[in-house]
């Protein structure tokens, strides 16, 4: 599931919309949820040594989500933003959407807005990517 | 309710670890822990501000729920092994063995948590030793006799088990090093 793409969405709404999903379901802690910065490890492309680019701010959460009628579902997620509460919302919806549970339709629309989000930076990045492109074999028609 | 409560937040965690280093410093003190417990047991609140992902813990007799045992974050180890372990005072330990640390690396010795003991109750122990000044008396009440047995088998100073009690809402700790008996 695209942890990435619930951590695009609005706080206010991931967290609103896990809030609506416990209604009449219960929630407990398999792990206590964490914040902090990871290393973020990289592979140098040319040689594939592997080295560590910074730290990056993240938090994890792993709930389970129990419904007196479905029974219990495992979720989990990891943002790359230090805040609890939202990863615990994002373990939520991943919960119920692993389950298939009522309140699924809801995180798919949420998910699909954070892809949204995605496509539009990555389509940024793209272009800002493409305007650095230099063709050699111009350059050396111009010199000949 | 997605918010955690006590003994789970960071918070209450620091103000308890901070209350049993000083119940460390003076044995035979008993502390108050009730605040942060969540109304849950205050073994849990004292092994929730002590263990970590990086700190091994045994559940000598499955007093912990499972969600309890993963929010500790400690890794399972055996009994023998574990830096913490938390077990039924009432329960006779028969021959348990407890790592009582090396002389290179005393620090290793397990931190022994005894729930369901009754302070305050129960046979008087004069307790001595650093820590104490002259001599406490602390009532104690059920643990079973073979814990105390047990301790005197394990603790030779630098070596040994440190041991919590816990009851209600209240924790005293008892170091290797204090002596029991007049």
């Amino acid at each position: 599931m695209g942890d990435a793409d619930l951590g695009l969405v609005p706080r206010a709404e991931l967290c609103a919309l896990a809030e609506h999903l416990l209604i009449g379901r219960t929630i407990e802690h398999l792990i206590i949820p964490q914040r902090g910065l990871w290393l973020m490890e990289m592979i140098e492309p040319v040689h594939g040594d592997h080295y560590f680019l910074g730290e990056v701010p993240a938090a994890q959460a792993c709930v389970e989500v129990r419904d007196p009628a479905l029974g219990a579902v495992k979720g989990g997620a990891v943002l790359l933003q230090a805040d609890r509460e939202q990863a615990v919302a994002a373990a939520v919806c991943d919960a119920v959407r692993r389950a298939g549970w009522p309140g699924t339709e809801e995180v798919d629309a949420l998910l699909a807005r954070g892809a949204a989000h995605r496509a539009i930076a990555e389509s940024a990045r793209q272009a800002i990517l493409d305007r650095t492109r230099v063709d050699f074999r111009e350059l050396s028609q111009e010199g000949g | 309710m997605i918010a955690l409560d006590h003994p789970w937040l960071a918070d209450g965690q620091r103000v308890v670890f901070r209350t049993v280093l000083e119940a460390w410093a003076r044995p035979g003190c008993v502390v108050n822990l009730g605040p942060w417990t969540g109304g849950g047991s205050p073994a849990l609140t004292v092994l929730a501000a002590l263990c970590d992902a990086g700190t091994t813990f045994c559940d000598l007799h499955h007093q912990l729920s499972k969600g309890e045992r993963g929010r500790l974050g400690a890794l399972a180890a055996p009994a023998e092994e574990a830096a913490f372990v938390l077990a039924d005072a009432s329960m006779d330990p028969g021959d348990l063995t407890l790592a009582r640390g090396t002389l290179l690396a005393p620090e290793k010795g397990a931190t022994l948590v005894l729930a369901n003991v009754a302070i305050g109750n129960g046979s008087e122990q004069i307790l001595s030793g650093p820590g104490i000044d002259g001599h406490v008396d602390l009532r104690l009440g059920g643990i079973h006799p073979q814990w105390w047995t047990a301790r005197e088998r394990w603790c030779e100073f630098p070596l040994g088990v440190d041991l919590v009690f816990c009851s209600g809402s209240r924790a005293v700790c008892l170091p290797r090093h204090t002596r029991i008996g007049a």
